[in-house]
């Protein structure tokens, strides 16, 4: 009792520790009987956002909590359609009878038809949202958004890859862009206003891309229906739409992305092909070889007004695939060592495609190298005269003279 | 002689600079200072810090003139009691003006970030307790506190800056602003500096030799050097989108992803702004206690606690509750406030110089 006694009075001395007693039970007592969030929230995964016949087609992915013997996770499409995405999302809510929680959400898909007009309206909602991270992967699609998410709700159900991180290590491809809220606003709000968003498609059985058993459902109708079963796969191509103040303007295939990447110097691995080539060693062979690193550096100048930007690339690359008629496939496996003659045959390659990377930029008017900073940044008098020059600012790659010196390093 | 638990050492003091320099300038400036004047916001940062210095420079020189008295004697002395009621009054404005603010920005950072859910009692809840307590506490108990979490604190500071590097991979557009925007700019979010004030109000209870100012310095410089290094790779992290990424610190270690492994490294600057803001805002509660004592001395200390608490939840609960308000109320009402950290009291201190060439006589 003397010690019970003694330890209350000191309890009664500290008052941090009346405070925290305190604390625990106006907090802790509450905070034991209060329902699991997953029973007040729907907890969402991705977006998908059609344009509507009034305003916006809403399709959310809704993760399922349900015990499984198996650890699947079950995920269900909602749709709702409003005037507005706010509104919409608060009829998604009804439908579901929970609140709508976005804080999970990892992936935004938005039909082709939502960039001919301005997109950027579509995403308002979004960008103020709080609760949505700018890393989040923004995506478009030639399909319906709705069907889209059917498709990826399967993926995620019945299998162990998540249709999100299909392009999550698109950065790392020369074929394909990083595509999130984060780049596609550094695009918006850099000085040429252009950006770049990952266009992935939804194919038929027969087509390329990775498939899982889904079924399609009935995108006319609200809620969740189940239909006939049918393989839809996911394609992710490397395609990207080029948009201009959120309006697209022109959809790159790989091949046109590879030769941009070459310019931008961001990405970490690829292949590059060289066919016909002969040499001591070769004759008339099919020769692959993957890059594994690269760096770009860029000197820039101002001759009598005209800039000109120096790109030297200095690619990182190994010999991985030799194919040539009547040899052996263990006298390819041997060659180790690139030739000089391989090595200026790929540099003429890449300088090739560094070219066509150029043209591209120049015909669609898309600064996607931020040129315009480096210009400007170190030449900034020279920079602001040669713009005032310019009938169409817009163009002005058009009048920048490019040297560019791929350098080859093999191992 | 100074009042044993009341009084600390220089170490300590420059600890206090360190985190109070620190704390409330690498969360929402650097957006704020992209908004208004682009990358040029390191000019911004630039300018301040050296009216920072100016005024570290001037409590130096101060302390080094008079080291036993207080900046309210000096100012009874030599204006008389009324000036010194005047600028006290002032000094409890300015200090709970600055708390609310800080305050606001922190409970704004955590609601959005993290407890999205919670209402503001639960804020107060788990700041007000903390920062009576410590502000109730004598001097000395504050800066050994201050002095036995500086380690983790500065380890946690150094990481946050030498990784935000690490998510650098472009460049951005300089040259945007011009130096009327810049001063402009500046000019808007000054009340965000200043902060070194808090060392007049203790002036007379701060140990100090000659020489010591060295290490007021040195902590100061190194606090600023990490603000700036801060602003600069959030800057090169974010380019274009600064202005969206409101919360600097977080931001740049949000950047970058799996570092050496680790997912969500930005939990580490979590925790470096929850001891800071704490330090910080006590530290302005201590100050405002202060200033009380000196303005009405023959009130309890306590008095001076409970008239604080009931202001500041009623300036908090009624006039700020979202970021765009609380955004509004730093750039538009306190800058007027700032006159008191950067013309009133160096206006006296450089009065008190001049004139006065032995401090010593006043006490005979």
């Amino acid at each position: 009792m003397e010690k019970v006694k003694k330890y209350l009075k000191y309890i009664f001395k500290t008052p941090m520790l009346i405070i925290f007693i305190l604390i625990v039970i106006f907090y802790g007592g509450p905070a034991l009987g209060k329902d699991a969030e997953i029973d007040e929230y729907a907890v969402i995964t991705a977006i998908g956002l059609d344009k509507g016949e009034e305003g916006v087609d809403l399709s959310l992915l809704t993760f399922v909590p349900i015990v499984t013997q198996n650890f699947a996770e079950q995920y269900e499409v909602v749709k709702a359609s409003g005037k507005t995405l706010a509104e919409a999302i608060e009829f998604a809510g009804l439908h579901l009878g929970r609140l709508i929680g976005l804080s999970h959400v990892k992936m935004v898909v938005l039909n082709e038809e939502l960039f001919a007009e301005d997109v950027l309206s579509e995403l308002d909602y979004l960008t103020r949202n709080a609760n949505l991270a700018l890393s989040t992967t923004i995506i478009s699609t030639d399909a319906k958004a709705f069907d889209f998410l059917n498709t990826v709700k399967t993926f995620n159900t019945s299998s162990s890859i998540k249709a999100d991180n299909l392009v999550e290590f698109n950065e790392n491809y020369i074929y394909s862009i990083e595509s999130t809220f984060e780049t596609f606003y550094k695009g918006l709000y850099s000085p040429t206003n252009t950006e770049l968003i990952s266009f992935i498609s939804l194919a038929d059985e027969n087509g390329e891309g990775i498939a899982i058993e889904t079924s399609t459902q009935d995108s006319s109708s609200g809620g969740s229906q189940k239909g006939e079963n049918q393989k839809n796969k996911i394609l992710n191509d490397g395609e990207a739409l080029l948009c201009k103040n959120g309006k697209s303007i022109v959809k790159f295939n790989k091949e046109q992305m590879k030769n941009i990447n070459l310019l931008k110097g961001n990405y970490s691995t690829g292949a590059i092909i060289i066919e016909n080539f002969s040499d001591d060693i070769f004759t008339n062979a099919r020769l692959t070889f993957e890059i594994f690193d690269n760096k770009n550096n860029y000197v820039v100048k101002f001759d009598n007004g005209i800039p000109i930007v120096y790109i030297n690339s200095k690619v990182f690359v190994k010999l991985s695939e030799v194919q040539q008629e009547d040899r052996l496939i263990e006298e390819n496996v041997e060659i180790k060592n690139i030739s000089n003659e391989a090595i200026k045959a790929l540099q003429l390659k890449l300088k090739e495609y560094m070219k066509e990377g150029i043209d591209i930029l120049r015909e669609n008017k898309a600064d996607l190298i931020d040129l315009y900073s480096l210009l400007y940044n170190s030449h900034p008098i020279e920079m602001n005269r040669f713009m005032e020059r310019l009938e169409d600012k817009d163009d002005f790659l058009n009048y920048v003279v490019f040297k560019v010196s791929p350098q080859i390093y093999s191992y | 002689m100074m009042a044993r638990d009341e009084s600390v050492n220089i170490w300590q003091a420059s600890i206090m600079v360190f985190i109070i320099i620190f704390a409330n300038k690498v969360l929402l400036l650097p957006s704020l200072f992209y908004k208004d004047v682009k990358v040029e916001g390191i000019i911004c940062y630039l300018i301040l810090f050296l009216l920072e210095i100016g005024l570290l420079f001037l409590f130096i020189a101060l302390k080094n003139k008079y080291p036993n008295t207080s900046f309210s004697d000096l100012i009874k002395q030599k204006f008389g009691i009324v000036t010194m009621k005047i600028i006290y009054f002032l000094f409890i404005l300015f200090f709970i003006c600055k708390l609310v603010l800080i305050y606001n920005v922190t409970y704004i950072f955590f609601k959005d970030l993290i407890y999205k859910e919670n209402n503001t009692v639960l804020f107060l809840v788990c700041f007000l307790p903390i920062m009576n307590y410590l502000a109730f506490m004598g001097l000395r108990i504050f800066g050994r506190t201050c002095q036995l979490f500086f380690p983790l604190i500065f380890i946690l500071a150094l990481f946050c800056v030498i990784i935000s590097f690490v998510g650098i991979k472009s460049t951005p557009l300089f040259f945007q602003a011009n130096i009327g925007e810049v001063l402009l700019s500046s000019l808007k979010h000054i009340s965000a500096f200043g902060d070194v004030i808090f060392l007049f109000i203790f002036m007379d209870k701060i140990e100090f030799k000659r020489g010591d100012g060295k290490k007021l310095f040195f902590f100061s410089l190194l606090s600023m050097l990490m603000i700036v290094l801060v602003a600069i790779a959030f800057y090169f992290s974010y380019t274009y989108t600064s202005f969206m990424h409101q919360y600097a610190l977080f931001e740049v270690l949000g950047n970058i992803k799996d570092y050496g492994g680790l997912g969500r490294i930005d939990v580490i600057a979590v925790i470096l702004i929850i001891f800071i803001s704490y330090f910080q805002m006590a530290l302005y509660l201590k100050c405002f206690t202060e200033s009380f004592y000196v303005l009405l001395p023959k009130l309890h200390k306590q008095y001076s606690l409970i008239a604080f608490n009931i202001i500041f939840v009623l300036i908090v609960e009624l006039l700020i509750r979202n970021l765009e308000r609380t955004i509004l109320y730093g750039e538009n009402i306190l800058p007027y406030i700032s006159i008191i950290s950067f013309v009133i009291v160096p206006l006296c201190v450089t009065i008190f110089l001049c004139l006065n060439k032995r401090g010593e006589r006043w006490k005979k």
